[in-house]
This record gives C-alpha cells, sequence and structure tokens, in this order.
C-alpha cells in the first residue's frame, strides 16, 4: 500500500472544501433561476423565456453532483492517485449513460 | 399551476425535507406520494420530480457534512460506481415496471423505512475479522473533542447493496436510505456519523443520472418542480439547523408515523383499490 493511498486529511479536507463551494454554488444558482421560472411563469407574458430558465434551473441541479466528480478526478488526477481518478471517470461515463438512456424513455 | 397548490407543495416538500434532514435522510420517501396522492400525478412523473428534489437536498446540506470533516470522500466515489450502475439499470427498468408493482414497491419501503427508524441505526462495532480496507480509513473528530479513526468492512458486499439502492432511487423517485444506511451502519461497520454524511453526498450522483434521463426525455414536469425542489431546498436547510434541537425520540416518532400511514393508500393502489386517490 502506497502511501499516498491513504486518506490523508490535509489533502481531502481541501477537496472537501472546493466541493462544498461548488455544491453551494450550483444550490443557490439554481434556486435563483426556479424562482426567475417561477415569477415568469406567473405573468404569463414569456412562455420560452419561462421554459428556459426553469429548464436551466433543473439543469443546474442535475448538472452540480456532476461537476462534484470532475473535480474529484481532477484532484485525484492531479496527486496521481490514478485508480481513483479512474473510477471518478468510471461514475461520470455511468452518469452519462443514464442521461443517454433517457432517449429510450417516453416523453 | 393554481396558488393554492403551489403553496401546498412547497410547504409539503419543505416538510418532508426537512424533517428527513433532521434524521438524515433525504426527503424523496415524502416526496413521491405528496404528488401522487395530493397533486394526483402520474406515477412515472411524481419519480422524475422527486428525483430532482432528491439531488436538491443532497446539494443543500452536504457542505454542513464537508465542513465537519464525516464524509468519506474515497469511499463515495467508489461506492458511487455501484449506485450509478444500478441508477442505469433502473432507468432502463423504467418502462417495464407496471406502475401498481412500483407503488407496492414504494409502500415496502416506507414500511421497511419505519421498522429501521423504530428499531434505531446499529452502532458500528470494531471489526477484528473480515476483509477491512485501509484505503477507506479515516477519521473525525466527535462532539465531545475526542478523534475517532475508523476502517470500511466488506466493501464488495456494500457495494452489492448500494447498487440495489440505486435501482430503488431510478424507479422509486427515492435516497434510497433503506438500502444505504443497512449498507453502511451493518454491513461495511462505519460509524453513523460518517455513513449519514457519506451517503448524503452520494444521494445527489445516484439520482442525477436518472433525473438526466427524465430531463432528456422531456418527461419532467417543470411546473411541478419548481414548489417541489425549492420547499426541498429550504427544508434540507432548516431541517439541519432548527429540527436537530427538537428532541430525537419525538422526531422519529413523527417520522414512523407518517411513513406507516403513507404505506396504507400507497398499498391501496398496488392492489388496485386506490381509485379515490391519485395513481
Amino acid at each position: 500500500m502506497s502511501p499516498v493511498d491513504v486518506a490523508t486529511p490535509d489533502g481531502d479536507e481541501h477537496l472537501a472544501r472546493r466541493i462544498a463551494t461548488v455544491l453551494r454554488g450550483g444550490t443557490a444558482l439554481s434556486v435563483v433561476l426556479l424562482c426567475l421560472g417561477a415569477v415568469l411563469g406567473a405573468l404569463d407574458l414569456y412562455p420560452t423565456l419561462t421554459h428556459v430558465t426553469l429548464v436551466a434551473g433543473c439543469g443546474v441541479v442535475v448538472l452540480t453532483p456532476v461537476l462534484r466528480i470532475v473535480l474529484m478526478a481532477g484532484h485525484f488526477a492531479r496527486r496521481r492517485i490514478w485508480w481513483l481518478a479512474v473510477t471518478s471517470v468510471a461514475v461520470l461515463a455511468l452518469v452519462a449513460a443514464s442521461a443517454l438512456a433517457g432517449l429510450l424513455l417516453p416523453a | 399551476m393554481t396558488a393554492s397548490l403551489f403553496l401546498v407543495l412547497f410547504v409539503g416538500a419543505l416538510a418532508g425535507a426537512a424533517l428527513g434532514s433532521a434524521l438524515g435522510m433525504a426527503g424523496g420517501i415524502f416526496v413521491v406520494p405528496l404528488l401522487t396522492l395530493v397533486a394526483h400525478v402520474p406515477f412515472p412523473a411524481a419519480v422524475a420530480v422527486s428525483l430532482v428534489s432528491v439531488i436538491a437536498c443532497s446539494c443543500a446540506s452536504g457542505p454542513k457534512f464537508l465542513a465537519s470533516g464525516l464524509t468519506n470522500l474515497r469511499l463515495a466515489i467508489v461506492l458511487e460506481v455501484a449506485t450509478t450502475l444500478g441508477a442505469l439499470v433502473g432507468v432502463l427498468m423504467t418502462d417495464t415496471v407496471p406502475a401498481r408493482v412500483l407503488y407496492g414497491v414504494f409502500a415496502a419501503v416506507l414500511v421497511v423505512s419505519a421498522i429501521q427508524m423504530v428499531s434505531g441505526r446499529r452502532r458500528a462495532v470494531a471489526s477484528t475479522t473480515g476483509a477491512r480496507s485501509s484505503r477507506f480509513a479515516g477519521s473525525f473528530v466527535d462532539h465531545d473533542g475526542r478523534s475517532v479513526d475508523y476502517h470500511a468492512d466488506r466493501v464488495p458486499l456494500g457495494a452489492g447493496l448500494m447498487f440495489g439502492a440505486g435501482t430503488l432511487s431510478a424507479l422509486l423517485g427515492i435516497g434510497s436510505g433503506v438500502l444505504k444506511i443497512p449498507a453502511m451502519d451493518a454491513a461495511m461497520r462505519l460509524p453513523i456519523k460518517v455513513s449519514s454524511a457519506t451517503a448524503n453526498l452520494m444521494i445527489g450522483v445516484t439520482a442525477c443520472g436518472a433525473a438526466a434521463a427524465h430531463l432528456v426525455a422531456g418527461s419532467l414536469d417543470l411546473e411541478l418542480a419548481v414548489p417541489v425542489v425549492l420547499g426541498s431546498v429550504l427544508g434540507s436547510v432548516l431541517g439541519a439547523k432548527m429540527l436537530v434541537r427538537a428532541a430525537g425520540p419525538a422526531l422519529r416518532i413523527v417520522f414512523t408515523v407518517v411513513l406507516a400511514v403513507l404505506a396504507v393508500p400507497m398499498t391501496a393502489n398496488a392492489l388496485g383499490l386506490g381509485g379515490w386517490i391519485g395513481r
């Protein structure tokens, strides 16, 4: 077992802080977009803009955990913990596969 | 959508997320019954909205756990291979499982969750036998200032349960705490705080693949998603700050009663007896 494989509090603490920032930012942005979409929907003046805003809001919610995985992949790659970097990429691939499987779902 | 329905969904999602957050779970287990029984939304549409709310809950409450040092990021990413694979299988099964079967499975999940809540979480005991993985070793500072070291046991078994959790999540629109909790507490013998924090982070990724599938398919009802997601975010934040100060046993009783009550109409729908309630 390589020493670098052992969870080092300092290394993972830094990653944890960055992830927390991403989660907070993604949550805040999605809330803003959804609130904006709700107001636009209530006004019923700009249906296309309303739809785009709501899609963007839900999209940000869905993409925030994805961005978290991207951060982790980059972190482990920079620290040359390759097995965790590859694992992170595998998770991203599975999430992408699920999203593509949506093309098979009925609308 | 009427203003009254918006308010009902917002408050319902807020309450569910707050209660769930205070007890270490996402609110998805309340959102699907809220949408199907109160708003009379078809089960697949309710699942799609609930998946987005589950992700929002996870993201809203995640920073708290990350700041406390309780989340085992390395274990999370490994287990997420299993949960996302399970979620992919769940997405592929989505259109093949009859709605009545899904109602029945959901009712079973409600009952099992209620039983788990009554019986309480198993305290992890340090294992001297079995496969202990030092790759996922970690430590955290407990509330009394004491540093607690731990290892993860039987990771393959935990991963197997996580696969099931991922499938359930995609099919039912929940965070699957009913499987994640025994996977991490009993199978991997993690400290309760670590398993709660790590599972909370994992819920977001588990659900995001299935949620993305619904977004791509155009089957996510955006109007319904707004009050549910906003209520869930606010509830997750409030639950962590406020309800945790309430009496723990009282919260467990409320949670258990609500789960048991919700199981009744869900079971009725599964048996085809739910003509007077939402399908």
